[in-house]
């Protein structure tokens, strides 16, 4: 079988790998061949790989978990599946329910962020006018029963 | 869609015709399957198919003159392509998807000769229809006709404040007419080109394609528009009037009658009158010019749920729907609109704008109609000064202190002839002049309370001839606004305590729901008679009202003790000491001289042991006599003054706080350091949104997902199920 190695920096939760310079190689899968975490026999000088896409039959995507050295000048690559990568397309299609994003900050509370309990920023704002002085001009207010005014 | 035969019946052209023109026909008799009963208005819509507005006068209006259509449409949303038009000679020019044997004209409904076939109701008001129109592919531009002679038009756009200030207002001065002509966007959404939806300059009427025909209306030989207006139109048969007044000497005058209905104004009493002398011979009533006249016509305009170039100068052959210019009237969630408007972005949100045509419209006929006009208002009123039977005077501090060494000299000017007690009866009603005073109370107050002219102090009918004024009976004063402006943009605002201190009233919690993004005012209503102070916090509603939403209350006077002499009472008291002494003297010298006479007389009678006897006797009295005397004396010399205090000292803890209304903000925080960019892009903030997991970026937890469509195993599936709710880049 023909799988391509390669070599991805991502998180392995990414969605979509960046698969670039590709080696393309023949490997003999190990005997049973576990569709998601297969064994392949490569020749050991391409060993140093961490991803690979495997064809026909498995049709996948592979995180490398591990290389054993085997003799002549062979490696066995274990390897698992990476159904984001592999499925990255369908999956876009799908429809779900969004629990967090790291688009910007709705309004929707956020039990998870980190806000103090202890500690509060507090600012003040007078409004523009007050009908209080401490300066009255006319102060005093009597009031007297009756009589001429 | 084709016209639903069913509901309407197969020549219901014809139909329409007959019933408009029998003089009989009312809307409240005339009924189709029972849809309108008797006696009620009907709820289709008066604009549009699906939509209906609140304005009374467009539903009174439509329901007097059009009493054939509503029956028909409303039960039916299947009704495509309304367009009646005017049996005419086609003009040259006339667009070949028309298919129509003649020109359109707005003014009237049917094939009728204008003047004598119709109606007399029909020739008044004109009302027409305007069905199933593509919305977003339309811009309806406001016109004002705004000359004394009411030839001249300008677009409402540029009819602007600051240039009727500069030069309209002598060319342009007043609005007695206000019309619509439509334009049709031949370009893109993104950048339209607007192309007048008629026929010629000459203003004939609006044509296709704003609404497409069906098949069914094309096959018919008489073809009518129906446009809908509130009044006749005598602006222009090309254009839909919006209001107008009296009656003008443009256009079309002789045949359209001339019957307006100023906006808001109830048609049979009042009107805005011409204001000049020279009142030209064809207006009679006009509006002047004013910016509540403006925001009047973008109303009435927002009632048709349409797009319309509201505002912004220069020209706007390119504007699109979401510019700054452009206007949307909204639609309620019940399909209703209520002259309530967007402008600039906000248009994009509006349901018209994703319309395929207004027959999209989300309007139910059948359903009861919110007969609320949610359009209540709060308002804090001012209050006249109420005459009372005491009189209250505000004082400068140099009055009140003349005042307080007045109350010492009052009865000083005692005439020589009248007694204290006579005199402060007769001066004060009451023997101790300080009873003439209520209260005596300190407002610190920016406002001055006073009102009227200078006068003078008076206790009673005496004249203290100290200067005062006489006090109002409430002070009120706007203290301004504050807008609760977002810090966070987010769900944090609203964990944001705020809190509002209110002078003499406390603080008060304000609740960010309410408040975040509004204007909050505040304002004082102060009580001069009792002290009392209310503090009114309030925004303005969404309908553009004002809310109170809090009352505060409390009392920012100080209550100050007044002391005087009770007077009259003092005077008294020395008096009657000073009598009993002059008493007891005399008293005394009898007894003195009872002593010798009975001493004298008990030895003359040689009774010894009873001149002895009446000598003790006698000698006692003196003596009681004498220290009564004494005692008196003693009390003339320490007589207590009598003090009289009116009221107590009020608290002056209030005006050593602050005096200015403050809002307090206690905001959440994070911790130093807090990077929100890489929280964002490690944990992700909180969405619960339905979404198409594509359309997301960056980091994401998404659960519930449809996993169809794809031949991945089901332990697969569990695993992209898995991995997916524990968080992935996308």
């Amino acid at each position: 079988m023909t799988i391509t190695l390669y070599n991805v920096s991502e998180s392995p939760n990414c969605l979509t790998k960046t698969l670039s310079s590709g080696v393309q190689r023949t490997a003999v899968p190990v005997e049973p061949c576990d569709f998601l975490t297969p064994t392949f026999i490569i020749d050991s000088a391409n060993k140093g790989y961490n991803y690979c896409v495997a064809g026909e039959p498995l049709n996948r995507s592979y995180f490398i978990n591990n290389t054993s050295l085997l003799t002549g000048q062979r490696a066995a690559i274990s390897c698992s599946v990476d159904v984001l990568g592999t499925y990255a397309a369908d999956i876009k299609n799908c429809v779900g329910l969004c629990l967090r994003t790291e688009t910007a900050p709705t309004y929707i509370p956020d039990s998870k962020f980190p806000m103090l309990t202890n500690k509060r920023q507090i600012v003040l704002d007078n409004f523009e006018s007050t009908p209080f002085t401490l300066n009255p001009s006319y102060p005093y207010i009597l009031t007297t029963i009756g009589g001429d005014t | 869609m084709p016209i639903n035969v069913n509901v309407y019946g197969s020549d219901w052209v014809n139909d329409l015709h007959s019933t408009a023109k029998s003089t009989n026909a009312s809307l409240y008799s005339y009924v189709i399957d029972g849809v309108i009963p008797p006696d009620t208005l009907p709820d289709a819509s008066p604009c549009y198919c699906g939509m209906q507005s609140d304005n009374y006068l467009i539903n009174a209006m439509v329901c007097r003159a059009d009493k054939t259509f509503f029956p028909l449409f409303k039960n039916d949303k299947s009704v495509n392509a309304w367009f009646l038009m005017r049996n005419y000679a086609s003009p040259a020019g006339a667009p070949e998807n028309l298919n129509v044997s003649g020109y359109p004209s707005i003014n009237r409904f049917a094939k009728w000769d204008m003047v004598t076939d119709l109606p007399y109701y029909y020739s008044e008001y004109s009302n027409h229809f305007i069905f199933n129109l593509k919305l977003n592919k339309l811009l309806f531009v406001p016109y004002v006709i705004c000359s004394a002679t009411g030839t001249y038009s300008a677009d409402l756009s540029t009819y602007t404040l600051a240039a009727y200030e500069a030069a309209e207002h002598i060319s342009k001065p007043y609005i007695n007419g206000v019309y619509m002509q439509v334009y049709y966007n031949n370009g893109t959404d993104e950048q339209p080109e607007w192309t007048a939806a008629r026929y010629s300059t000459d203003d004939y009427i609006f044509t296709a394609p704003i609404a497409e025909l069906s098949e069914d209306v094309q096959n018919k030989s008489d073809k009518y528009v129906i446009t809908f207006s509130l009044i006749s139109s005598t602006v222009g048969r090309g254009n839909i009037p919006i209001m107008g007044f009296g009656e003008t000497p443009s256009r079309n005058l002789s045949d359209s009658g001339s019957i307006y209905n100023p906006i808001g104004l109830d048609p049979d009493t009042t009107h805005y009158i011409y204001d000049n002398d020279e009142t030209p011979a064809n207006i009679k009533y006009c509006r002047p010019y004013s910016e509540s006249a403006i925001e009047d016509i973008w109303k009435q305009i927002a009632y048709y749920g349409v797009f319309f170039l509201g505002a912004g100068a220069g020209s706007w052959d390119n504007v699109s729907l979401t510019s700054d210019r452009v206007f949307c009237g909204t639609i309620e969630t019940d399909g209703i609109t209520k002259g309530n408007y967007t402008r600039g972005a906000d248009n994009g949100d509006q349901q018209q704008y994703t319309w395929d045509d207004t027959s999209s419209s989300p309007y139910d006929p059948t359903k009861e109609v919110d007969p609320n006009k949610y359009n209540g208002v709060m308002n804090i009123n001012v209050m006249s000064d109420i005459e009372t039977v005491t009189n209250r005077y505000s004082l400068s501090s140099l009055s009140y202190s003349q005042l307080s060494g007045k109350l010492w000299e009052i009865m000083a000017d005692i005439p020589a002839d009248t007694t204290p007690t006579e005199y402060a009866l007769d001066v004060f009603l009451t023997t101790n002049p300080i009873d003439n005073i209520v209260s005596l109370k300190y407002f610190p107050l920016v406002d001055d309370p006073n009102y009227g002219t200078g006068v003078h102090v008076h206790l009673g009918s005496y004249d203290t001839n100290i200067s005062a004024y006489k006090a109002k009976t409430v002070v009120q004063h706007q203290c301004g606004r504050i807008k609760i402006f977002p810090q966070f943009n987010d769900w944090r605002d609203y964990e944001t305590e705020i809190m509002l201190y209110l002078p003499f009233c406390g603080t008060i919690s304000i609740d960010p729901k309410i408040y975040m993004n509004r204007w909050l005012y505040v304002d004082y209503v102060i009580d001069i008679i009792t002290g009392n102070c209310a503090a009114a916090v309030y925004v303005y509603a969404d309908n553009g009202n004002k809310m109170i939403v809090e009352i505060a209350n409390g009392n920012c006077s100080i209550d100050l003790p007044i002391t005087g002499i009770e007077q009259v009472t003092l005077q008294g008291q020395m008096y009657n000491a000073t009598e009993q002494m002059k008493q007891l003297r005399v008293n005394n010298d009898i007894s003195e001289l009872s002593l010798a006479t009975g001493l004298m007389g008990a030895m003359s009678s040689g009774n010894v042991i009873g001149a002895a006897s009446n000598l003790f006797n006698a000698a006692g009295t003196l003596m009681n006599n004498i220290t009564a005397e004494n005692i008196a004396e003693y009390e003339i010399q320490h007589m207590k003054v009598p003090v009289k205090m009116i009221g107590t000292t009020g608290s002056v803890t209030g005006l050593c706080m602050e005096l200015y209304p403050t809002i307090i903000y206690i905001r959440p925080t994070t911790a130093g350091g807090f990077d929100i960019s890489k929280y964002g892009h490690t944990v992700g903030f909180a969405d619960c949104s339905p979404c198409v997991i594509g359309t997301k970026t960056g980091y994401a937890e998404i659960t519930n997902v449809d996993l169809s469509g794809f031949n991945a195993t089901e332990k697969e599936k569990q695993m992209i199920a898995a991995a997916l709710a524990s968080g992935v880049y996308l």
